[in-house]
């Protein structure tokens, strides 16, 4: 297996206006999705049924199909509604629409988990609804809320490889094109995966970094641990 | 204890023909009790006779079904009858929200807000709802914590307080806001029995500055201590009111009677039941 | 143009043989995923640093790169480097590879619920590490993490509808061919969603029924 950094060095313009793209519209859609999450999250946690149905059924629907499908269906559906958009727009919506239902059910979950009477107090004390949100509710979500929507931004960045079969300009598209052109796929792709790579580990690194002391360690030093436990050197970030 | 009682004051607290019920199922049933300024009305009864729902309906937590409820003589929201009508002294719209600090609230499990501290437990509501600048929120709020005893830990997450203290924290929160009326589900139930008498002392002192307090307990002797009068709900009513040493000692009632002989401790109650 | 639900309809006949291959990808994947998952995690159980460093490396690039770019190195490089191996083969084995790094996570999780009471007692009998991981650990811990599998297997379901880019018709493949002749994509694309949602939805159900049925037996 040979390794010709020369390809790289010739055609890394390419690759880095796309590795710009994804991490353009990925941030976007990460913004875009928690964005949409909210009202989602409000509905399914609402006391009526009627309420809680029409987003059970957007979660269960968007996540029960792949969202190469989702993307498709977009693609083809929004312009019943309205006039075409170009394919970027298209899939940094479709990729938001995707996270959304994801970040919509850590939202509920979070907000399930809190303690029992808190929104409560706060209307005791004579705050309205949204004033309970703001000053009681929210501020108690966030900690158990950053590890898992990092889980779930890092899961939006690598699905927007997805877009590249509708033509969207970005990384994987771009790898795509020089692997066309070059046919090299060895430096194309090791080259592609260390991008995304170095994206993703960015990420996780600075959520880590804002949730350390949150993180809890195991007992150690029980006979049942050689067996319970994996890797020599502790658990991995 | 008659205390700093004022029985011949303009009512701090009305009540009038409250109702309240869960799925058809009446939970209080027409309750009307006063409270005079200065003055601790014990609710006591059997558990699931309606304690809490009749003080979560006070405050409007849960919204009565027919009834109202007068705070120093101005209506604490709608005055409801089963036609739904209205009645005078409040507007239609009008949001609840913006009556209840004058209802202090102190629930049986606190309910403190465990990402802000001590501090913040008892300023937030001062600015969120009456819109104190930070200072004075401040200053009420230390004032407050030195009057209770617990200064020194104005600074440290509800967490890391003792049950005691945290009640202390939640009774200056509700303070805090200078409700003339406050609520207390159950002060004495999580805290150790030698607290219990600290915590009549401190209600006390509390209505002597001329606040009405209602309090649910199941100690009897709690009760005895701090109130003035006590009202006995079985089955959602009030089957027996009157001044706290009279219900306790003699009471008219058999419900009541059987009540208490089923609490008190057999042998050193002043009057055994025979 | 208007949404023909007729066209949807008539689209299921086709696409129906295609769900049943994409049930099938995804279940040789799951097991394939398994197996290999077990294999990594037995690896990194062994705790011997230069193994769990390799592991740990390939884990990584799984975990961090898109499973479409770790497809198209199954389909592009690994010809490059002449082992040859057509889409559907070079595809599945994407996808279990992917499969078997994060079911190796979903073991590391399981791991921590066991009752360590029942290994040490193993280990008090004398039993050897090979005999407690074959009789002891492994069955518990995939009871553990039957429900994490079950989940697995509907993101794989999913996840082959990727494979229709390296050529391999399965179900959105077969809608793509189907709508290249109606011209309606839109209406043939609801019916492949559907599928997928209702092959994931009656997977679920299923798991919950069984579930149910245990949870009662165990009482
Ligand atoms: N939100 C609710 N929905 C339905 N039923 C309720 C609700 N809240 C209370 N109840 C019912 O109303 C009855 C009275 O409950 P409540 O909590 O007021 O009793 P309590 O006197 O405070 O009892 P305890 O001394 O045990 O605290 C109970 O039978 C309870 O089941
Ligand atoms: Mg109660």
């Amino acid at each position: 297996m040979s390794f010709d950094p020369a390809i790289l060095i010739d055609n890394w313009p390419v690759l880095a206006r796309g590795f710009a793209v994804t991490v353009m519209l990925s941030a976007l859609a990460i913004v875009l999705g928690f964005v949409m999450a909210i009202p989602i999250a409000a509905l399914k946690l609402a006391r009526h049924p009627m309420l809680r149905l029409p987003a059970a059924l957007l979660i269960e629907v968007v996540r029960g199909m792949p969202f190469l499908v989702l993307l498709y269906l977009l693609h083809f559906g929004l312009p019943f509604f309205g006039p075409r958009l170009p394919a970027t727009v298209t899939g940094t919506f479709a990729l938001g629409l995707f996270g959304a239902v994801y970040f919509a059910e850590v939202i509920r979950a979070a907000v399930l988990a809190l303690p029992r009477g808190q929104m409560e107090s706060g209307r005791a004390v004579g705050m309205t609804r949204l004033q309970s949100v703001r000053h009681i509710i929210a501020p108690q979500l966030v900690p158990g809320l950053l590890p898992p929507s990092t889980n779930i931004a890092q899961m939006l960045i690598k699905e927007s490889a997805v877009l590249s079969s509708i033509t969207v300009p970005e990384l994987t598209y771009s790898a795509l094109l020089v692997q066309g052109q070059t046919f090299s796929p060895v430096e194309v792709f090791v080259a592609t995966g260390t991008l995304y790579w170095v994206l993703s580990h960015a990420l996780a690194t600075a959520s880590t970094r804002g949730s350390r002391r949150h993180a809890r360690r195991r007992p150690q030093g029980r006979i049942a641990d050689r067996f319970l436990s994996l890797d020599a050197f502790g658990p991995r970030p | 204890m008659s205390g700093a009682a004022q029985p011949d004051a303009a009512p701090a607290l009305e009540v009038i023909g409250l109702r309240k019920s869960f799925a058809g199922r009446p939970v209080v049933d027409d309750v009307s009790l006063s409270v005079a300024p200065g003055e601790v009305l014990g609710i006591i009864g059997r558990s699931g006779c309606g304690k809490t729902t009749l003080l979560r309906a006070i405050a409007h937590l849960d919204p009565p079904d027919d009834g109202f409820v007068r705070v120093g003589g101005h209506a604490f929201g709608p005055e409801v009858s089963p036609a739904g009508v209205v009645r005078r002294g409040w507007r239609r719209g009008r949001d609840i929200s913006r009556e209840r600090h004058r209802i202090g609230f102190v629930f049986q499990q606190l309910h403190l807000w465990p990402h802000l501290d001590v501090l913040g437990n008892v300023t937030r509501a001062q600015s969120v709802v009456l819109s104190r600048p930070a200072p004075v929120a401040t200053e009420r709020a230390r004032a407050l914590l030195a009057r209770l005893g617990i200064a020194d830990r104005a600074a440290m997450r509800p967490a890391e307080l003792s049950g005691g203290q945290q009640q202390r924290v939640a009774i200056a929160r509700a303070l805090a806001l200078d409700p003339p009326v406050l609520l207390f589900d159950e002060p004495t139930s999580a805290l150790d029995p030698e607290l219990t008498g600290e915590v009549a002392a401190l209600l006390r002192t509390i209505a002597g500055e001329g606040r009405a307090l209602v309090v649910v307990s199941h100690s009897l002797g709690f009760v005895r201590r701090l109130c003035d009068r006590l009202a006995f709900l079985d089955g959602g009513h009030v089957v027996e009111e009157g001044p706290a040493a009279r219900l306790l000692d003699a009471p008219r009632d058999p419900r009541l009677a059987r009540f208490l002989a089923a609490l008190a401790p057999p042998f050193p109650s002043p009057q055994p039941a025979r | 143009m208007t949404f023909d639900p007729a066209f949807l309809l008539q689209a299921l006949p086709r696409l129906l043989p295609a769900a049943l291959l994409t049930v099938e990808i995804a279940l040789a994947a799951t097991l394939l995923g398994l197996l290999g998952g077990t294999a990594l995690t037995i690896l990194r159980a062994c705790k011997w640093r230069p193994v769990n460093a390799a592991v740990a490396v390939l884990m990584s690039v799984v975990i961090g790169t898109p499973l479409l770019v770790q497809i198209f190195v199954f389909y592009y490089v690994l010809p490059a480097v002449g082992i040859d191996l057509g889409p559907m083969s070079a595809g599945i084995l994407a996808l279990s590879l992917n499969s078997a790094v994060f079911v190796s996570e979903m073991m590391r999780g399981g791991l921590a619920t066991l009752n360590p009471g029942a290994i040490e007692a193993a280990v008090a009998l004398g039993l050897r590490p090979a005999a407690i991981w074959l009789r002891v650990v492994l069955p518990q811990l995939y009871a553990a993490i039957l429900p994490s599998l079950i989940g697995e297997f509907t993101i794989l379901v999913k996840a082959t509808a990727l494979l229709s880019v390296i050529t391999v018709v399965e179900l959105f493949r077969t809608g793509q061919q189907i709508y290249a002749g109606n011209f309606r994509p839109f209406e043939t694309l609801s019916a492949v969603a559907l599928l997928y949602v209702a092959i994931n939805a009656s997977v679920s159900l299923g798991a919950g029924l069984v579930e149910r049925r245990l949870a009662a037996r165990r009482v």
